[in-house]
């Protein structure tokens, strides 16, 4: 860690400023939300330019591994014609794919096993892979989540799409619009919180207060832009109080549904909150930094000055730039790709702050993550069950007969589903690391929460059924299961090494060593070519499992 | 260490030999079954001993569990709580034959009738303390444990009791790790988590082993058993890995391998295992005890002296709708762990079966509309044959907003330290003093290292 004096005392000066900046009526304009693509269109994705390649297949692969719900053959061969900036820009220009507009297209939008099918139908086959993969990760970071929490699954679907359209915006808006959802409203007991009432005992709720700070913007302790935590005489130092804690959610006061004529009434979870003045704490505030809250200010004004005050601590860009590295490219960034992240949060070039796009440029093309381990030896992460889904079904086209992909129990059969966390710490903490070798190490690796004997048993025994079972041609399914499509691999079949090195560049870039090519290739070798219903599919099953089961591809580096 | 080596009775004595140095773990027990069924059979010793963690997530109001019952304190309790309050006729009486006058909701029948058996304990005011601290201490910030009030880290100092270390491991896992000698060869981990990760368990050089509510699944891929090629083929990459792998890479592959390794071994031992013959309710904390029972039913096949099993109700962060939510889980909890109890008499290891609440922390006992937010000491509860019931341990707070126990909204100062619960539940385990003294960093720093309700025999 870094010695320093303390950091906030040069910074008053500035800070001051920047209240009487926040003070003064605002002119900014807030960026509007991306536009949806039409749900009843079929997807068009961008036409490939017919040039000679200038971006290797494995080079691909393992980029649209980072950037995208899992590297498929027909992106694999898109982004071979262009650079990897030339395809960020392309994807920054795409509309949405909405998940509401889909769900509204089932038969009931208010079906958990409907979002769960939209969720997935977004993931494996919308051509906006980057922003829906953005959004993905801001949902692992903003948790909202349907467990225990009463939500309706149609607002669980409004609430992803404000991260699917402002996932290209500024991370200001977000902010805002997260806040003021009635999802997070529900979840984190904003919905309804109200000023103190001496009479009947009554005090502001903390539950949003302290999560927005500790989970959605700052952290705990002061960082320094490397997201190393400053020290004070050795130790950490607090970026809150307790007492700021109970301030900030006197500022939280007075929001209730969008459409309510009174205070409890209402009931739409498709518009932003609004606010009751009468159930407003007006009383003066006194915030973090010393920030004050006018008396006597209305519920959308005191709103304003917190998010502002947040959004503007020096901790977003490195507390937030760690997240998005580790939800997208590696579990242990070093200081420096940390601070080279927070850097462009700080100012994308152009002076603004919270720019997402420059945000998600600096995460994808840094160098470390480009150049993996050769940049930093402890580079790479565990891929997320969810992930290895997606990705077998983009890779291997897979899908149920009409086209959906019915996949509605993902929390029970692999033991995580979208917006399903236990709770508003994720399925999995940023700091996790498992016992041994890697925590002894002072490393990181949130995704090994997940990690554990049961949990293993479960996950590689759905994996094993969701390739051996259902892959299209075997007789014995269903039109509702989500079958793949293995013609690239039987085609191969009948040389296991070409099919090992098939495998091995179209899922993980080349990653798997020629020790375990060979051990594999050779148990390949054993197993009959000629099978039932067709020759090479036993092959090709079997291949592909052992790739997708191995650790050099459930490490993803 | 290679794991696909054929064990050998000389390693073991090797691995028994530097067990408590870390030098082996559960991966190198492996394949003993057969010779740990002699040996449990020809050991036989009764002393076996079981804790049970019940971990309420997200922070249980545990003053709505156990309420005072003379007037004047439930009067302050009412007062204090306003509409969070259990009215005087939604409560239960404890026997109150200890001279202490108590109460819980009548949602919560189970605890009333172990409590009045004799069978359940209640501790006053637990939390995560430093050392002792009084209110002028809070009101100067000295010596606070870190983060008080956030979700996790608490959470984390409870489960740890190493509250101002940065790498924390579990006083559960540390018990593990003095005690596992006393498993011999078992190839069951001392610790059991019914319930997925969880820091608790987490030891310095063991960790426990997890299995879900249904028990144990084997791995389809190996299910042509160890000589088919599949299975071989599938070991053979998890080695090739561990050996030149890289870090990420090594540590999964030594996880899948170590969980592939114990299945079959579980799943033939677990096949003879029972829940007894008692109702268990429904739900999800019930599930998992019914787990946790089938382990101990087949303790001796096992050959295990000591466990520590943890599970986990989860749902107590009741900031809002609390008096509905929070009573549905008490209910459900009571219910559970009566039910739990009950079968561990009839498998006659009620009084070597002890289980026990841990939580994030307390609540506020102010309301902030129809729901707590986070606080600081709380309630915990010990049940099993071992434990003097029908008592509460530890003094019972001043309820009285910004009284001499409450640093502001109700959220009171723990007059008992973790580490002092957590210390009379391992030493009743088996652990000595100065195991005591390495489990619980600052234990020395309060007046008893025994709160005296457990039975120790």
């Amino acid at each position: 860690m870094k010695i320093i004096n303390c950091c906030r005392v040069t910074a008053k000066p500035f800070r001051l400023g920047l209240l009487l900046a926040m003070l003064l009526p605002g002119v900014a304009s807030a960026d509007l939300p991306a536009d949806c693509f039409d749900p009843l269109a079929v997807p068009v994705y961008p036409p490939t330019a017919d040039v000679p390649a200038v971006t290797s297949q494995a080079l691909a692969v393992r980029f649209l591994n980072m950037a995208t719900f899992g590297a498929m053959p027909r992106d694999v061969n898109h982004l071979s014609k262009m650079t990897f900036q030339d395809w960020i820009n392309e994807q920054f220009k795409m509309d949405a794919s909405c998940h509401l507009a889909v769900l509204n297209q089932t038969q009931n939008n208010n079906q958990r096993e409907n979002r769960m099918e939209v969720w997935f139908r977004h993931a494996v086959t919308a051509p906006d892979q980057l922003r829906q993969r953005v959004a993905f990760a801001l949902s692992e970071i903003f948790v909202v989540s349907d467990v225990g929490s009463g939500i309706p699954t149609n607002a669980m679907a409004v609430y992803y799409d404000i991260l699917t359209r402002n996932a290209f915006g500024n991370f200001r808006d977000i902010l805002e619009r997260v806040t003021l959802s009635p999802a997070m409203g529900r979840y984190l007991s904003m919905l309804h919180n109200q000023k103190a009432d001496r009479k009947s005992g009554i005090r502001a709720d903390e539950n949003y207060a302290r999560e927005i700070m500790q989970l959605f913007t700052i952290g705990l302790v002061q960082l320094d832009p490397s997201g190393v935590p400053l020290l004070l005489d050795g130790n950490t130092i607090p970026t809150y109080s307790q007492t700021d804690v109970e301030n900030s959610a006197k500022v939280l006061t007075g929001w209730a549904f969008g459409d309510s004529y009174s205070f409890f009434d209402g009931g739409d979870w498709r518009i932003s909150m609004k606010p009751f003045e009468t159930y407003h704490d007006r009383s003066l505030k006194t915030l973090l930094d010393n920030i004050i809250v006018p008396e006597k200010g209305k519920a959308s004004g005191d709103l304003k000055i917190l998010l502002d005050t947040l959004f503007n601590h020096p901790n977003v860009g490195p507390f937030i730039g760690r997240r998005l590295i580790q939800r997208l490219v590696t579990s242990n960034p070093s200081p420096d790709y940390i601070k080279r992240v927070s850097r462009k949060f700080d100012d994308n070039g152009k002076g603004v702050r919270g720019d997402m796009k420059a945000v998600i440029r600096a995460v994808l093309l840094d160098p470390e993550a480009l150049e993996g381990v050769r940049a930093n030896a402890n580079f790479g992460k565990l891929r997320e069950p969810l992930l290895v889904l997606t990705h077998l079904w983009r890779a291997f086209d897979g899908h149920s007969l009409d086209g959906t992909i019915r996949y509605y129990y993902p929390d029970s059969s692999i033991g995580q589903g979208p917006l399903s966390a236990s709770s508003v710490f994720n399925f999995f903490r940023p700091d996790f690391a498992p016992s041994g070798a890697i925590k002894n190490h002072g490393l990181f690796a949130p995704e090994f929460q997940l990690v554990n004997d049961a949990n293993n048993t479960r996950f590689y025994n759905e994996l094993f059924g969701l390739i051996y079972w259902r892959y299209k041609g075997n007789p014995y399914t269903n039109p509702y299961d989500v079958l793949i499509n293995i013609n690239n691999l039987k085609k191969r079949a009948k040389s296991p090494g070409a099919l090992v090195d098939y495998l091995n560049l179209i899922l993980t870039g080349n990653k798997v060593p020629a020790d375990v090519k060979t051990v594999l290739s050779n148990y390949i070798r054993s197993v009959d070519y000629r099978s039932y219903p067709e020759n090479g599919v036993n092959r090709s099953l079997e291949a592909l499992y052992f790739i997708m089961s191995s650790p050099y591809y459930l490490i993803q580096r | 260490m290679t794991t696909s080596k054929q064990w050998t009775r000389r390693n073991f004595l090797q691995c028994a030999a530097t067990a408590a140095a870390g030098a082996c773990n559960r991966n190198a027990a492996l394949g003993l079954l057969a010779g740990v069924q002699a040996a449990a059979a020809e050991a036989a010793a009764p002393d076996y001993r079981a804790l049970v963690c019940i971990f309420l997530a997200g922070g249980n109001d545990g003053f709505n569990v156990l309420i005072p019952n003379d007037v004047d304190r439930y009067s302050i309790y009412k007062k204090a709580r306003g509409n969070l309050a259990f009215p005087s006729d939604q409560l239960l009486s404890l026997n109150s034959s200890s001279g202490q006058n108590f109460a819980v909701s009548t949602r919560a029948p189970g605890f009333q009738n172990l409590y009045d058996n004799g069978r359940l304990a209640f501790l006053a005011n637990v939390g995560t303390l430093l050392q002792p601290t009084s209110k002028k201490d809070y009101l100067a910030n000295a010596h606070l444990p870190p983060q008080l009030y956030s979700h996790n880290d608490q959470s984390d100092q409870g489960m740890s009791s190493q509250l101002d270390a940065l790498e924390k491991i579990g006083w559960g896992g540390r018990m593990a790790d003095l005690l596992t000698g006393l498993n011999g060869n078992s190839p069951l981990p001392l610790g059991v988590s019914i319930a997925g990760n969880n820091l608790f368990q987490v030891g310095a050089n063991t960790v426990p082993y997890y299995m879900s509510g249904g028990g144990v699944n084997n791995f389809y891929v190996a299910s042509g058993g160890p000589k088919d090629a599949r299975a071989k083929t599938f070991n053979k990459i998890l080695d090739l890995t561990i050996t030149n792998g890289r870090l990420l890479e090594r540590e999964f592959a030594k996880s899948v391998k170590s969980s592939l390794d114990l299945s079959q071994t579980l799943i033939n031992a677990l096949n003879k295992s029972s829940i007894g013959t008692g109702i268990w309710p429904g739900g999800s904390l019930s599930q998992q005890l019914q787990m946790v029972a089938r382990v101990i039913s087949v303790r001796e096949i096992f050959g295990v002296k000591r466990q520590v099993f943890y599970v986990v109700q989860g749902g107590y962060d009741t900031h809002d709708d609390q008096i509905q939510r929070h009573g549905n889980l008490i209910a459900e909890l009571s219910q559970a762990v009566a039910a739990f109890h009950g079968t561990m008499d009839e498998f006659g290891v009620g009084n070597d079966v002890t289980s026990f609440t841990l939580s994030d922390f307390g609540r506020t006992l102010t309301t902030n509309g129809d729901g707590s937010d986070h606080a600081w000491g709380n309630v915990q509860m010990v049940a099993g044959g071992s434990v003097v019931g029908g008592n509460v341990y530890g003094a019972f707070p001043d309820q009285t907003i910004d009284g001499p126990d409450d640093s502001g909204y109700g959220r009171l100062i723990p007059t008992t330290s973790v580490e002092q619960y957590g210390a009379t539940l391992a030493r009743w385990f088996g652990a000595d003093g100065n195991q005591l003294a390495a489990i619980f960093p600052h234990l020395g720093r309060f007046d008893t290292a025994d709160l005296g309700f457990m039975a120790l025999t």
